[in-house]
């Protein structure tokens, strides 16, 4: 692992909606190695997904604003020209998104979508060569009699198939960073046991960089070698995946790994839950974000109600949190009494 | 117990390959295929298996969504595979759906307040505290912001569309839910406070769940009976605890072994299923299984082995049924 292929610094992007402006991304940074695979956890709504949006050059709207910097190999995303961004689409970085129905049109076959990717990059390729290329990347990512689905339309496959399809697109190319925002959430697990071998291959292989953004911590458990863990559209951890599970050191990342059921959870108890509702991205609590649903606050004193916590270190990781090292510790054990 | 919603030998198929309005399709998806299944009012039936297996197709013949092709649909006894008008309008009170997918079943032009108050229009009903207000106690209940009323879809996360769908379904305070991955896009806390909401409401409202997902341990979870679907088949069904402690059916092991483990330290021994996932439209003679399948002999390719109980709280369609000898 070498030098950084993206980063991403003090990334903010707000919404213009009618009832005000949606800070849906927040002042972030990270970044990603060649061949590394980074997981995004969080929160529903704290902009993940626009936060890959964003790294695609997908957000041009006319009510969006967006300032700070996503740089890919030294190429800056924010303010390049749409027509220099869509050279890179497809081809450096491809995405898979999170909805596979919308991701494709109903009245195309899925052939000629999964052949369009190619020859918007190839297009000197001939009429058999993409064709082949369909046929073997449909293959690739376990699409069954792929000479005879190449003609078939999407309502006719399952939500499963369909994400295959999708996922088809985006390697079609061998982009050197894949965004795959909830790949696997509509297949079955035998069948997504066989996508994340997919791009785990593919990350071996062609040194691939992957940002897998999921809220299935089996799969980023399984797949990645760094978290992200965001929270009303704020970095508030990044940790190594074995450091994470074992010592979080936020107490958002607390919450929601006590929340995961195993296969070994009993039956019908009731599931730990962080305590109150997800914030409005309109009016974001002062301080921490987290504040009004933390149990540990009070013994950061007053701080997490006034000032925002910035990201820092603590071992070997990254948090946002106003709490001492000594009480993220004692968190950790379980020590640090709640209200 | 009474059996709330029954289906006997259900089949839904889907014509492929039409030219033209007259021709005659080239061949058939056997979607849901000879499915029988009862859930007890108050009771909790999760539905896994293979993407494509029929199970959203299932939900839908099950909510009248789809007509079936064949076999019946019984509500409390009653058949009402081909109810019409005023019939369907009442069965429609009564089954609602939670849709898998938060983006399409959302119409985006319309408010999420007009969205959650629509079956309330459909069916004309008016609540004593009047629409406006009941729609925002919905909201209130899956954990919506109550001022959220006038926004629009594309301004929810995934996450937050899911609830507003779950908000629509609970509109017409209804006896029977087919959940069809309701809580897949959402974030493991919210996971737990929906799930835990889902249950709350069963208890108060004697509610009965048909819960189609893909996390088994979701499904666990939240089900008194699971049934494994393969093909358009069942091929296993049994007591949740019993299922998930004692899986007989290859595939069931095989789904079972599949599931990562929110542990990095924890590895499973996974069971690698090889070959193609068999095409519905020509699905393999025999066991539909036979094609993956470690166990798969003779009898397998020539005979379809029928679901059979071998014990009060099991069935298994398989020729080899038992929870060993695992594959190399
Ligand atoms: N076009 C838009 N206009 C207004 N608000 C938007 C728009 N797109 C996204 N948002 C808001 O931005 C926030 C972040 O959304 P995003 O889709 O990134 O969340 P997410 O973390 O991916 O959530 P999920 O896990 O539910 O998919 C949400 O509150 C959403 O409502
Ligand atoms: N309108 C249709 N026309 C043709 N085939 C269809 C149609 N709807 C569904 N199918 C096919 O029927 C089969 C069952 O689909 P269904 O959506 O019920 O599966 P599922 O078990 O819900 O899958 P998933 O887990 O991926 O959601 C699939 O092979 C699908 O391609
Ligand atoms: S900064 Fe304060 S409120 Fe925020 S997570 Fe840390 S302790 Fe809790
Ligand atoms: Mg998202
Ligand atoms: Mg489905």
């Amino acid at each position: 692992m070498s030098k950084n292929i993206l980063e991403v610094n003090n990334l903010s992007v707000s919404f213009n909606t009618s009832d005000g402006q949606v800070h849906a991304v927040d002042n972030l940074s990270f970044n990603i190695k060649a061949g590394e695979v980074l997981g995004i956890v969080g929160e529903s709504g704290s902009g993940k997904s626009v936060t890959a949006s964003a790294i695609m050059g997908l957000l041009t709207s006319g009510n969006v604003n967006l300032s700070g910097s996503i740089k890919l190999n030294d190429f800056e995303i924010v303010g390049a020209k749409d027509s220099e961004v869509r050279k890179l689409r497809g081809s450096d970085i491809a995405m898979v998104f999170q909805d596979p129905l919308s991701s494709l049109n109903p009245y195309y076959k899925i052939g000629v979508q999964i052949g369009e990717a190619y020859e918007t990059h190839h297009p000197d390729a001939s009429k058999a060569e993409v064709r082949n290329k369909v046929i073997e990347v449909m293959k690739k990512v376990g699409i069954p009699e792929a000479e005879r689905r190449i003609d078939s339309y999407p309502h006719e496959f399952s939500g499963g198939m369909r994400q295959r399809v999708v996922i088809a697109i985006a390697l079609i190319n061998d982009p050197k960073i894949l965004i795959a925002d909830e790949p696997t959430t509509a297949l079955d697990v035998t069948v997504q046991a066989q996508i994340l071998d997919l791009m785990r291959d593919l990350q071996k292989t062609s040194n691939t960089s992957i940002i897998l953004i999921t809220h299935d911590l089996g799969v980023v458990a399984e797949m990645v070698d760094r978290v992200l863990v965001m929270y009303a559209g704020r970095a508030v951890e990044v940790s190594d995946i074995k450091a994470i599970f074992s010592a979080p050191i936020h107490p958002y990342t607390k919450g929601l790994l006590n929340a995961v059921r195993s296969l070994d959870s009993a039956i019908r108890e009731k599931l730990a839950t962080i305590p109150g509702t997800p914030p409005s991205l309109l009016n974001i609590p002062q301080g921490c974000a987290f504040n009004p649903r933390c149990s540990y606050k009070q013994w950061a004193g007053d701080k997490c109600l006034v000032q925002k916590p910035e990201l820092h270190e603590i071992g070997n990781g990254l948090t946002a949190c106003h709490l001492s090292k000594t009480d993220i510790e004692r968190m950790n054990k379980d020590e640090l009494p709640v209200v | 117990m009474s059996e709330a919603l029954e289906v006997k030998n259900l089949v839904k198929t889907f014509p492929v390959g039409k030219k033209g309005f007259f021709s005659k399709p080239a061949g058939y998806v056997h979607a849901v295929d000879g499915v029988s299944l009862a859930i007890k009012s108050g009771e909790t039936l999760g539905i896994v298996g293979e993407s494509g297996c029929g199970k959203s197709t299932l939900g839908r013949v099950m909510t009248h969504l789809l007509p079936a092709t064949d076999g019946q649909v019984l509500l409390n006894g009653v058949d009402v595979t081909r109810a019409k008008g005023e019939e369907l309008q009442k069965l429609r009170r009564t089954i609602q759906m939670i849709f898998q997918d938060p983006y399409s079943s959302l119409n985006p032009r319309h408010t999420v307040g007009r969205i959650v108050g629509m079956p309330l229009v459909v069916q004309n009903i008016n609540p004593a505290q009047g629409r406006k207000k009941r729609v925002q106690e919905l909201l209130e209940l899956v954990g919506l912001n109550p001022e959220h009323y006038n926004r629009y879809p594309h301004e929810f996360s995934g996450g937050q569309r899911q609830r507003i769908g779950i908000a629509r379904s609970l509109a017409l305070e209804p006896k029977i839910i087919i959940a069809d991955e309701p809580v897949s896009a959402l974030d493991v806390s919210i996971q737990a406070q929906i799930l835990n909401l889902l249950q709350d409401l069963q208890k108060q409202l004697d509610l009965s769940y048909v819960f189609i997902a893909h996390d088994l341990s979701v499904v666990k979870h939240v089900s008194d009976r699971v049934a494994v679907m393969y093909l358009g088949k069942i091929v296993e069904e049994a007591g949740s605890e019993e299922l998930y402690s004692k899986p007989m059916h290859p595939y069931t092991l095989a789904l079972l072994s599949a599931v990562p483990e929110p542990n990095p330290e924890k590895v499973r021994q996974r069971i690698l299923l090889t070959g193609d996932v068999p095409s519905p439209i020509n699905p393999p003679s025999g066991c539909r299984f036979r094609t993956r399948c470690w166990r798969a002999t003779e009898l397998c390719a020539t005979t379809e082995p029928p679901l059979v109980q071998i014990s009060t709280n099991h069935k298994v369609a398989c020729h080899f049924p038992g929870p060993t000898p695992l594959p190399n």
